[in-house]
């Protein structure tokens, strides 16, 4: 297997992996997600609203996800974004090629956890 | 406390985004802008330190531009109670609310520019209007003439001077007397009944005095032409055989409808025409405007009342043969022919012309299919109005596109 395949899927789909993720187990809004991306990556990964909103939108463009303003008593009205069964495929997809862009990259340096 | 929205809005501004797109984005955007300062400031920072941190979130705002251009659609609503899924239950209720703020977005936008849309809305009412009238007439005078059962076994008869064919295409009227020969005397056709042309007449009422149009008819008339009233019923035989002695009347359906409000009592009413009242005794079928493309009358009375209801222009116009006032109309036997109709009426005026040599003699008979003198009222022969109307018709279709153009010119200049 050529080394670039697993490598373009990576650069493509990096940022795209850590939104699906976050929607796999329940609808957010885009706060929610940048700031889940970054208390969980140690504040090494950060999000602009001018990057995640885009990013986002053209998630939905492709079916991976879906959004709802949602209206709640007593508070102001929300976007939610939430993973479609297509999206679910393609963080499945996204998560194994991850990994083994991941393995690649440990067998070529020796590093053992990427 | 610092405004979002507008804040948000402003940057947004210069990427001219579709309206709904940007109300949209500007929602959310400004929403995250406040959670961003809210979150530092009670995390300790000032507001001037907090505010410029959630500004910076807006730098490079073309990624937006690009992607919200890509993703305008309308975005979905739901409602949901406190604690309640995000998906909603009533996916309706949120199409309603689009429909709804849909609504009141065009309104807004109409508001706006009244002038623009009094002139949009002038040119497409101009170009469909027209479009709609020339139809309408075409429809009427071309694909469906005359509403009655098998239009083709009916003939129109009359007189023409030999060699010379009338310039309308319908043949000349006969008189009342000579209709009541070729009825009897005829082979060819089942019936054969008399017309008048539509004549102005004034209907007098209690409170107004209103022109109409009536026509006269034999009693055999609309059972020649194959219809049946919509309610009460048509002339009886012996209804037109003594002058002035049966006052009744058909109605127009449309006459009905319009200067009678549709009343259910109306058969068995009176109605003064002329200074006579006539018993209104039947309704004629919708469309049914009598065999005129265009333009009919609003009531038909028996033949016999000629004389009471027009005592001047009709005075013996039921005995006198030189008094021609009445087209005929017949129904082909079956298995006859236009040229055997033709041929038989030849020699029936023949004789008309030797035993009434004073007014008769010089005429030969015309007998023409009913269409080709539907249009005769009108100044035109069928093949003629046929030309016109799809000549019209091509020229406000042109007109209609121009109009549609000239609109999205103007939607596209502003």
């Amino acid at each position: 297997m050529p080394p670039t395949s697993p490598e373009q899927e990576w650069k493509k789909g990096s940022a795209e992996l850590l939104v699906l993720s976050l929607l796999e187990d329940q609808p957010r809004h885009g706060y929610d997600i940048s700031k889940l991306i970054q208390i969980r990556s140690g504040g090494v990964l950060r999000f602009h609203v001018t990057s995640l909103y885009p990013l986002l939108y053209r998630l939905e463009e492709r079916g991976w996800i879906a959004s709802r303003w949602v209206e709640k008593a007593e508070q102001r009205r929300r976007r939610y974004y939430n993973l479609t069964p297509e999206g679910r495929k393609v963080l499945r997809a996204q998560r194994k090629s991850w990994k083994e862009f991941v393995a690649a990259i440990s067998l070529v340096t020796g590093v053992e956890n990427a | 406390m610092h405004n979002w929205k507008r804040i948000v809005q402003d940057r947004l501004a210069l990427l001219h985004l579709e309206p709904t797109a940007e109300l949209d984005l500007v929602e959310e955007l400004s929403q995250h802008l406040e959670d961003v300062y809210r979150e530092l400031r009670s995390s300790g920072a000032d507001d001037e330190e907090a505010y410029r941190s959630a500004v910076s979130e807006l730098k490079d705002t073309y990624a937006l531009r690009t992607e919200s251009v890509r993703a305008q659609r309308m975005p979905q609503y739901d409602f949901v109670p406190p604690g309640g899924a995000v998906q909603g239950r009533f996916p309706w209720i949120g199409l309603i609310d689009i429909l709804w703020r849909d609504v009141r977005y065009a309104t807004r936008i109409l508001r706006k520019a009244p002038v623009f849309v009094l002139i949009v809305v002038l040119m497409l009412g101009l170009g469909i209007g027209a479009n709609t009238t020339v139809f309408t007439v075409i429809n009427t005078l071309i694909l469906n003439p005359l509403p009655v059962p098998d239009p083709s076994g009916l003939a129109a008869v009359g007189l023409m001077k030999p060699g010379s064919t009338p310039r309308s295409g319908a043949p000349l009227p006969l008189s009342y007397a000579d209709l009541k020969d070729y009825q009897a005397r005829n082979r060819v056709f089942r019936a054969l009944a008399g017309y008048t042309s539509s004549r102005p007449v004034t209907r007098q009422d209690a409170e107004i005095s209103e022109g109409m149009f009536g026509q006269l008819v034999t009693s055999n008339y609309f059972s020649t032409l194959g219809i049946k009233p919509v309610s009460g019923r048509f002339f009886l035989p012996d209804e037109d055989a003594t002058p002035g002695a049966h006052a009744v009347a058909v109605i127009n359906y449309g006459t009905w409808q319009s200067r009678f409000g549709s009343a259910a009592g109306i058969i068995g009413k009176t109605v003064r025409l002329n200074h006579v009242d006539f018993t209104i005794i039947g309704i004629a079928p919708r469309h049914f405007i009598g065999v005129n493309g265009i333009f009919g009358p609003d009531v038909w009375v028996p033949a016999s009342m000629a004389e009471a209801l027009f005592p001047n222009e009709m005075q013996g116009a039921l005995s006198n043969r030189g008094k021609v006032f009445f087209q005929g109309v017949g129904r082909l036997n079956s298995g006859i022919s236009m040229a055997q109709a033709q041929a038989n009426m030849n020699t029936l005026a023949a004789d008309l012309g030797r035993e009434y040599p004073a007014v008769d003699e010089g005429y030969a008979a015309m007998v023409v299919p009913i269409r080709d003198v539907l249009l005769a009222n009108t100044g035109g022969s069928s093949t003629r109005v046929l030309a016109v109307g799809t000549g019209l018709l091509i020229v406000v279709g042109i007109v209609l596109l121009i109009a549609c153009s000239n609109v999205a010119n103007l939607l596209l200049a502003r």
